[in-house]
């Protein structure tokens, strides 16, 4: 009689431990754990894992239409890459992400620290628009192309390109000091491409469209149109003996060689 | 009898194992032995370690997840149907061999054929690369881009451009420079520098109209170029016509390269 009530109890018993096992893909009451604990082996999670101080029983790893398979939820989300290597010469570098400032009146933004070195080498700032930095390869050499403000949809020949709604530009900036601070820029219009002089707030060259007509080469300059000289053509170094200079002197074409220091006319034509 | 007590002996012995696998907190709050499985999401209120050199007790301060191993790697597998992207991607944190670099790359993997389009190496300064919030401009050494790209070093920002030379053609550099100096383009392969703009250089220094005229000095729109100002050079090409200076005589020459006018220091 003992031994039928302990195959009951039993039976009941294995019943009920068996009703809280999960069977892979039904979900069943999960074991809930309230204080840390070690797992001493690979750990396989058939579904989600959600990690984090303020990671609730009920959070939702659907948001709209997409589903995440891992989800962070704290006040201050950072994953840290500890690199264990410790024998010999083996790279050891510590890397983190950072997910926003931690201080009061911080910035939102997403930042690749390199622990090791105490440097942040990426950073993207919250709210930048869609395909801020677009990194493709659908080119026939394999080469990568880089868009900078919009996506690149379809091939395109050149590796960095340069898109916005007015005024695409390319700064430079020396910051060695605050004497030689100094800041060019290059950028285009609908009507120009231009470099220009930060510092000196001025413009020194603009090119029209369709006004490509500049070239040098082969140790020469190219002008390709009539060109118009208000001042004098020197044919030679301009301070040096022997050299000549052609101008327009009230309307006299005239011809004048240096010698000895001072311009001597060899020709005019009235 | 012995039978009976071997049968209850046995699922005793079942029931405990079934049990630790449930709580294992009662197991000291510790997993081993076996590869663990998860049926369903788990959520963990509180922070994660992972990695086979993850220590107990570890202190995770503000990080929600560290993860701890001689090679860190974070693999991320889309076993989407073949109708649908499914490339898979991996986070990868410095070389496993002996003597090799410390970076962390953002590789894409398909089948073994691999592709690594980011790289950033360990010591490579603050703000390298940098995204700025709103204008989504770019920052190459600075944390505040003023335009679309921005690149900022303590001296000689440059650009270069590499024909790396695994085409058919030769590899060729040109590099962009600017410093307080000048603005310059300049042919690295030749280490010459036939483009040089001076810092303080007035406003239309060069102006290359829409009619295709060149002027310098003045923003003329004319079909004919102007230079406001002197020309200096050591000869003038009028189209079939050369003027260059020989000895201190003034020569001008046809196309056939036949001296045909001459004009000498007056005696």
């Amino acid at each position: 009689m003992c031994s039928k009530i302990l195959y009951i109890v039993l039976i009941l018993f294995a019943f009920n431990v068996y009703s809280q096992q999960d069977i892979p893909g039904q979900r069943k009451g999960a074991p809930s754990l309230t204080k840390g604990f070690t797992v001493n082996e690979d750990l396989f999670i058939r579904g989600s894992l959600g990690v984090g101080n303020d990671m609730d029983a009920d959070f939702s790893f659907t948001y709209s239409t997409t589903s995440y398979e891992f989800a962070m939820a704290e006040n201050n989300l950072r994953i840290l890459f500890d690199d264990a290597s410790s024998a010999g010469n083996y790279p050891d570098n510590d890397w983190m992400f950072e997910f926003n400032d931690q201080q009061y009146g911080g910035l939102g933004n997403f930042k690749i620290k390199d622990v090791s070195n105490s440097t942040t080498p990426f950073y993207i700032g919250a709210n930048a628009p869609d395909n801020s930095l677009f990194v493709q390869n659908i080119s026939k050499d394999g080469s990568a192309q880089i868009g900078l403000g919009l996506a690149l949809s379809t091939p395109v020949s050149f590796p960095l390109n340069i898109y916005s709604s007015s005024n695409p530009s390319i700064r430079m900036q020396q910051t060695g000091g605050v004497s030689n601070d100094y800041s060019w820029e290059f950028g285009l219009n609908q009507n120009v491409f231009e470099i220009r002089d930060v510092d000196a707030g001025t413009t020194p060259l603009k090119i029209a469209n369709d006004g490509s007509r500049f070239t040098v080469e082969d140790n020469q300059i190219v002008f390709s149109r009539d060109t118009e000289i208000k001042g004098c053509l020197y044919i030679g170094d301009s301070d040096t003996d022997g050299s000549w200079r052609i101008s327009n002197i009230n309307g006299v074409l005239t011809f004048e060689i240096r010698d000895n220091g001072s311009w001597e006319v060899a020709m005019e034509l009235d | 009898m012995k039978i009976r007590n071997l049968i209850l002996l046995l699922m005793l012995i079942s029931l405990i194992s079934l049990y630790a696998q449930v709580n294992p907190k009662s197991f000291g709050g510790s997993f081993s032995g076996i590869k663990e499985y998860m049926p369903d999401d788990v959520k963990i209120k509180g922070s994660l370690g992972l990695g086979p050199h993850m220590i107990s007790g570890t202190q995770f301060g503000s990080n929600t997840m560290i993860l701890r191993d001689e090679n860190i790697r974070w693999y991320f597998h889309d076993d989407s149907k073949s109708t649908h992207p499914g490339m898979n991607w991996l986070f990868q944190f410095n070389d496993s061999v002996i003597a090799g670099n410390n970076y962390f790359q953002v590789i894409s993997d398909s089948a073994g054929d691999t592709g690594i389009p980011l790289t950033i190496m360990a010591g490579a300064p603050d703000y390298s690369l940098y995204i700025k919030e709103n204008s989504g401009f770019i920052g190459m050494g600075t944390s505040n881009p003023l335009t679309n790209l921005h690149i900022a070093d303590d001296s000689n920002p440059t650009i270069t451009f590499e024909q790396d030379g695994s085409c058919n053609w030769g590899s060729y550099i040109w590099q962009l420079k600017a410093d307080h100096e000048s603005f310059s383009i300049v042919n690295a392969s030749l280490s010459t520098t036939p483009i040089v703009i001076e810092a303080g250089a007035p406003d239309s220094t060069f102006y290359f109209n829409s009619s295709g005229a060149i002027n310098i000095g003045t923003e003329n729109n004319g079909s004919d170029g102007i230079i406001d100002g002197d020309v200096q050079t050591s000869k003038l090409l009028l189209g079939y016509w050369t003027i260059s200076s020989e000895n201190g005589t003034l020569v001008f020459k046809s196309h056939s390269n036949k001296k045909v006018f001459k004009v000498s220091k007056s005696q």
